[in-house]
């Protein structure tokens, strides 16, 4: 399982993550900035988030690896 | 499959080898290693760095490497010593200063219901595009005839403003990436942009409509510390002159390139799915910007080399996005390329403002040539297609093709 942290603080509303994984990252309607919408996603969202972490501009996705 | 024709030789030389000599004392540099110390054409010496993590970590830190400078000004030598900044010139800020401006442009250019929003409108564009050609003189120029019209209509739709009024947006963007051209005459094109968005900006005050620049004064005057005109007139004059041409050019390079893989095309026409990996995979695979410009602000290292605070350093996205230890097989052009983490659309706090709309407008324009223009051929070999020599973005200067026709465009 992954766990997921955002800083919002650093987040340049570039909506990548949000194209890469729609389920799991969305952006606020006014700002652009990321709304995480699942913090622990199911495993078959892995994939996809890990995608959205590594193809985020400015470092804002970071995931830790649960058991 | 092989990728040293001669197309892909001269474009992917010019990409690579050039347009960097080894800086004076260090003639034994590899261009190619870790951390090359090149002269730029603008006469600086500088870090080229052409690892993928090194490249990343040099874009990312904006501690360590500032953007002041400006990303680009070492590849043109009119433009340096670079000037003092003007007001709004987010490009060249680094920190706080910096992200006041990229989230301006966020929910306009990069919220992801935005641009699905937007679909529509890039549909209709590159279908009465194709509708003119049809008719055109055969060979048609289809970077003339259709990659700068379908960006350029696009960009002023999203600022809806007159599309009539290209031509002054055409001469600012190849202004500001023209290797050549003299100061005055760039000056001259800029100028005639900035009073443009003047007026602009007045009139989107009075007058708000639905279009980005509307919104981000809209937006900004409801805020803490509310833009500037000065600072309004750069965002508007980035929005409409920084990225349609790049854009433009890239799409062109993508059909050329078709052209060059017939295999690449069948694939593509038998599978249209494939049009989003295959649109990111191009702008891996494509040279484009050799290296985005930074200054070190602390000493420091990259790969075992010491940076001096001062010493300019050069992200070579390029370079980064075919490392192998990245990339399997980079030089092979994989339109189905998953996961593609590339870094042509650059990484970090500036990284490209205008991708998703990229994306986008690559996308809808790559699935419906092939939909709509089955029979499409280039009108000369691929070896003889000019490429731009005097643009820092390399690419096919024109693009003649011929066809049997044009199909009609699906009801939307
Ligand atoms: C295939 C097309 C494109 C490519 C390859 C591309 C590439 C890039 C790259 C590499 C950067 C990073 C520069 C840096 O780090 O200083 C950048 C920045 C930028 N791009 Fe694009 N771009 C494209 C299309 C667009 C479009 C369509 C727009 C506008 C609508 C746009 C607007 C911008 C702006 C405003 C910046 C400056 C961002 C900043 O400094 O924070 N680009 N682009
Ligand atoms: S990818 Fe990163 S910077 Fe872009 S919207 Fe998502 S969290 Fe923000």
């Amino acid at each position: 399982m992954i766990h997921i942290e955002t800083d919002t603080d650093l987040c340049i509303a570039s909506g990548v993550c949000a194209l890469a994984a729609p389920a799991v990252f969305d952006q606020d309607e006014d700002t652009g900035l990321v709304v995480l919408l699942d913090a622990d996603p199911a495993e078959e969202q892995a994939g996809a988030v890990r995608e959205a972490a590594t193809m985020c501009p400015n470092a804002v996705i970071r995931l830790t690896e649960r058991a | 499959m092989s990728v040293s024709t001669d197309l892909s030789a001269r474009a992917v030389d010019r990409a690579r080898g050039c347009p960097f000599a080894a800086a004076a004392g260090h003639e034994e540099t590899d261009l190619n290693g870790p951390v090359a110390r090149v002269r730029t054409p603008a006469g600086i010496d500088a870090w080229m760095v052409n690892r993928y993590d090194d490249v990343r970590d040099v874009l990312s830190d904006a501690t360590r490497f500032s953007s002041g400078a400006g990303s680009i000004n070492h590849m043109l030598p009119r433009m340096w010593p670079p000037q003092p900044m003007e007001p709004g010139d987010f490009n060249r800020m680094d920190g706080a200063e910096h992200l006041r401006f990229r989230r301006a442009f966020g929910i306009e250019l990069g919220a992801a219901k935005r641009i699905d929003g937007l679909r529509p409108a890039v549909q209709r564009i590159v279908d009465e595009r194709l509708d003119a050609i049809a008719g055109a003189e055969q060979p048609v120029d289809l970077h003339e005839l259709f990659s700068k019209p379908v960006t350029t209509a696009v960009i002023a739709d999203l600022m809806d403003v007159p599309y009539e009024d290209r031509q002054l947006f055409h001469d600012s963007a190849s202004a500001a990436l023209d290797i050549n051209i003299d100061v005055e005459t760039a000056t001259a094109a800029f100028d005639k942009l900035k009073a443009y968005v003047r007026k602009l900006l007045v009139d989107r005050r009075e007058n708000p409509g639905d279009d980005a620049l509307s919104h981000i004064i809209t937006r900004s005057e409801a805020g803490e510390k509310p833009f500037t005109d000065d600072e309004l007139e750069s965002i508007g004059f980035a929005l409409i002159s920084a990225g349609f041409d790049v854009t433009a050019g890239m799409l062109t390079f993508i059909m050329l390139t078709l052209f060059e893989f017939p295999d690449e095309m069948a694939r593509l026409v038998e599978d249209p799915s494939l049009a989003p990996t295959a649109v990111d995979e191009f702008v891996r695979y494509l040279p484009g910007n050799v290296g985005i410009l930074r200054q070190a602000i602390v000493d420091t290292e990259i790969a075992g080399v010491q940076i001096k605070a001062g010493d300019y350093v050069l992200a070579g996205i390029g370079a980064g996005s075919h490392d192998a230890e990245v990339f399997p097989d980079p030089e092979k052009l994989d339109l189905a390329r998953t996961p593609n983490s590339h870094l042509n659309f650059g990484r970090g706090p500036h990284a490209c403002v205008g991708q998703q709309l990229a994306r986008l407008e690559l996308r809808v324009a790559l699935e419906t040539v092939l939909r709509r223009v089955p029979s499409l051929r280039c009108a000369v070999p691929v070896s003889e297609v000019p490429l731009r020599e005097d643009n820092i973005v390399p690419g096919p200067a024109h693009l003649p093709v011929v066809f049997d026709e044009v199909l009609p465009a699906q009801e939307q």
